[in-house]
């Protein structure tokens, strides 16, 4: 019994192996501080920021008005932050569809019925496509009451119509997609609504339709756009945005 | 922010001053022997002088002055002897650097560099005054960031344990699912 090491010996033997072998020395480079060990300095608050790639998006010192959640509530953050949540639940949904009009309904009736958390997932990824569009709206009432529009962020204001429209589109396109009753008259509603276009209006729904009606190529059309090229663009605007916010001086200030 | 060092602000105080002097005597002492009797050759050399004296450093308008002093005495009212009287003033010049070191090539400590010139701040770059209240970014931020996002995703997570989306049958371009009849037999349309 005696030479048995007690858990917390264990533990600091196990803690050592690891932060001594070859793969943990290689993800944390030399001076890294979480191999160094943390301490709370004002320093490694720096580091921490400075050293990531992912943090990086943040400046290392914000305004002090600026992390207070009554401020931004989150908002834009939050519509970041759903974007990722769609992007990893969809490209779970991807796994198991197929755009076309003889299986895309099937393949989602035995994502629901058969596969392992299939259903849920599916529901995550349409409750968040509301959830996303509800929060940049909600960001947008906060920026525009907040006066945040102004001068000098005038241009992230149309960077922001922008990802609005985009969001918007994100959500049309996937709306059809589950090709069930529900996709199919909605969409034949808004597209039928495209057709009164003035000009060109019946070109625009033909172009978008891939024919004069909604079918099979229709689908692909969507489908292509929806987890394609649609969030290839809206990340490049997003980023856009991101880098406005800061060349703009940070977020604005409280009226 | 940017206090200019006592010391370099004196230094081109002086600076200006001398050249300040300097130049307004070669205004006046300069512009004549170009105007009267220097030939073509000299005077090609004068123009740019007076044109861009303020830049120039004092003690090298001093040894010109003296040189144009020079040639000028010597010449008298005679024009065609200004070509031999030009040869000497080099000579001359060089001796007055000699005796008269240029008062530049010592600063505080020996420095022989010259200070160009003072911006003052303010004028090409808009400094701050005020120091504005930050907080870093971690932990202040981050932490809170990270809250919501684990707050949202629980929420959608027991909303979508509980709630299903929608499913309904297989599309079917025959049958519009509202009003649930074929067209032109709703209530409504037969009333008209
Ligand atoms: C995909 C959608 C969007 C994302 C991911 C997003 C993200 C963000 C983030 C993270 C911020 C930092 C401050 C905050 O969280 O409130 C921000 C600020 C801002 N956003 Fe957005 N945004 C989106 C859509 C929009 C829209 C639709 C508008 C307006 C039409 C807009 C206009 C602005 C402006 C003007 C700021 C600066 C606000 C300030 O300085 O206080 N954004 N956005």
């Amino acid at each position: 019994m005696p030479n048995r090491p007690s858990p917390a010996q264990r533990l600091a033997d196990l803690n050592n192996r690891v932060q001594s072998s070859q793969a943990w020395n290689s993800i944390f480079r030399p001076g890294s501080i979480f191999r160094k060990g943390y301490t709370d300095s004002p320093r490694n608050r720096s580091y921490v920021i400075m050293n990531s790639v992912l943090y990086h998006l943040h400046p290392v010192k914000v305004k002090r008005h600026a992390v207070k959640v009554s401020y931004t509530l989150c908002l834009g953050g939050l519509s970041f932050f759903l974007f990722i949540l769609l992007t990893v639940t969809g490209i779970f949904l991807m796994f198991f569809y197929r755009p076309t009009a003889a299986q895309a309904w099937n393949d989602i009736y035995t994502l629901q019925t058969s596969v392992t958390f299939g259903l849920l997932v599916r529901n995550m990824h349409r409750w968040a496509a509301h959830l996303m569009v509800l929060s940049v709206f909600l960001h947008m009432a906060r920026v525009f009451y907040h006066g945040a529009y102004k001068p000098p962020r005038e241009f992230n204001w149309v960077i922001g119509v922008i990802l609005l429209t985009l969001t918007l589109l994100l959500s049309f396109t996937g709306y059809l997609l589950p090709w069930d009753q529900l996709a199919l008259w909605a969409v034949t509603v808004g597209t039928n609504m495209m057709g009164y276009t003035p000009v060109f209006g019946n070109q625009v729904r033909f172009a978008l339709l891939g024919g004069a009606e909604i079918g099979t190529d229709t689908l692909l059309r969507w489908y292509v756009l929806h987890v394609l090229m649609l969030p290839f663009v809206i990340v490049i605007f997003m980023a856009i945005h991101f880098w406005r916010v800061r060349k703009d001086g940070g977020i604005s200030g409280p009226l | 922010m940017t206090e200019i060092p006592e010391h370099l602000r004196k230094r081109a105080e002086e600076a200006r001053k001398k050249a300040a002097g300097a130049s307004s005597a070669s205004a006046s002492g300069g512009d004549a022997p170009a105007s009267s009797s220097a030939p073509a050759g000299s005077a090609g050399a004068d123009a740019p002088q007076s044109e861009a004296a303020s830049k120039i450093p004092a003690h090298l308008l001093e040894r010109a002055k003296k040189a144009r002093q020079k040639a000028s005495g010597d010449d008298g009212g005679d024009a065609g002897a200004t070509t031999t009287a030009t040869a000497p003033a080099p000579a001359a010049a060089a001796t007055a650097v000699a005796a008269a070191a240029p008062p530049m090539a010592a600063g505080p400590g020996g420095h022989t560099q010259r200070l160009l010139t003072v911006v003052k701040s303010g004028s090409i770059q808009d400094v701050k005054a005020t120091p504005q209240d930050k907080v870093h970014v971690w932990p202040h931020l981050l932490a809170v960031e990270f809250v919501a996002a684990l707050l949202c995703t629980a929420f959608l997570l027991i909303f979508s344990v509980f709630v299903n989306a929608p499913l309904l049958t297989l599309a079917n371009t025959n049958q519009t699912p509202n009003p649930r009849r074929p067209p032109g037999t709703s209530s409504a349309s037969r009333s008209c």
